[in-house]
């Protein structure tokens, strides 16, 4: 199995999955429920999650097909920007929804300026979604591609950003820096939220330290743009990296770990004193795991893969 | 631009946004919290 494979796999999700968590949660804004706000919250935020792989594994694919007969280079990197600026809604959208989750489990109801926000999003992320599958599915779909005669022209959004990252000599350790603060903001806080539920400072309630989880949050938003930037600077030195196919896989687990301890009630119910329950001493443990994991494979890009 | 100016200066600009951001994001959690 290779990128290609892959990312026939995974590209469907997003389109469908945004119509599925952003159907439900119009459902939910209806009904006003709000046991269906976080279910469609939820998948939003997996989505948001998965779009990641889809649009890596996306360059591993476009390797592959380039060289095939009939191949378009113009729609490959039309397909390419339409993908990234579908990236980009989606991963804004899955933040306000994390956002929303979190604020629920402080504030017992979701704030109306938020799900205004996510509805108006969401609404977005699924337009640019389709038109880059659209444009995806008339790569290799000659049946699709209707009246058009000519090509899209080479180039589009993805390769000038990845063109100034690459070429800029102040991006690169400007991104590098703010993927060490990104890293440090996400890694402190996770960890003295994951050493309280193992046991230390017990005098501490969950309450409290669930107060800090946004700054975890956005240390992973930065974490996320800075990353993507390396990605879109100099993609051929990420697809072919094992310790980075690793990475992304990591950081999907972690990221789903780190909805328990958003809204859960077994962590949250963590008074003063109290020793957490097993399954929340589990997530607490596999969350350090994981996270220093993918710390370990992102430090090792250069030594396991070769990159750089 | 230089290389150290700007790298010092968009990881300042940057690290200021965000830090705002986050400040924001826990007052005003804070004051609804206090209200209810």
């Amino acid at each position: 199995m290779d990128l290609a494979h892959i990312h026939l796999l995974l590209n469907h999700f997003p389109t469908i999955g945004t119509i599925i968590g952003g159907g439900l949660f119009v459902l939910a804004l209806i009904a006003r429920s709000d046991d269906l706000k976080r279910a469609s919250l939820v998948i939003l935020l997996g989505i948001a999650l998965i779009t990641l792989p889809t649009y890596m594994s996306g360059n591993g694919a476009q390797d592959v097909v380039k060289s095939l007969p009939g191949a378009s280079k113009g729609l490959i990197e039309a397909h390419e920007a339409a993908a990234l600026e579908a990236l980009a809604f989606m991963e804004v959208t899955g933040a306000f929804a994390w956002l929303a989750l979190w604020q629920f489990r402080r504030l017992a109801r979701f704030p109306n300026w938020n799900m205004a926000v996510i509805l108006i999003l969401t609404v977005v992320s699924f337009s640019l979604m389709a038109r880059a599958s659209n444009i995806g599915g008339e790569i290799r779909h000659a049946e699709i591609r209707g009246v058009q005669t000519v090509d899209p022209p080479e180039g589009g959004l993805a390769r000038t950003v990845g063109s100034f990252v690459a070429d800029t000599p102040w991006m690169w350790p400007t991104c590098e820096t703010l993927h060490f603060i990104g890293l440090s903001l996400l890694l402190g806080v996770v960890f003295l939220v994951d050493l309280r539920v193992l046991g230390v400072m017990k005098g501490v309630t969950f309450v409290s330290l669930h107060r800090l989880l946004p700054w975890a949050a956005i240390g992973f938003g930065i974490n996320v743009v800075t990353g993507m930037l390396f990605f879109v600077g100099i993609p051929a030195q990420y697809i072919h990296n094992p310790s980075f196919y690793w990475k992304i896989g990591l950081v999907m687990l972690a990221g789903a770990n780190a909805l328990y301890f958003t809204l859960f009630d077994q962590p949250w119910s963590l008074g003063p004193k109290d020793d957490a329950p097993f399954t929340a001493k589990f997530a607490a443990a596999s969350a350090m795991i994981l996270w220093l994991a993918v710390l370990y494979c992102g430090s090792m890009l250069p030594f396991l893969g070769n990159a750089f | 631009m230089h290389l150290v100016i700007g790298t010092i200066l968009l990881v300042t600009a940057v690290t200021v946004l965000v830090g705002l951001a986050g400040y924001l994001v826990d007052r005003a959690t804070a004051r609804q919290e206090r209200k209810e």
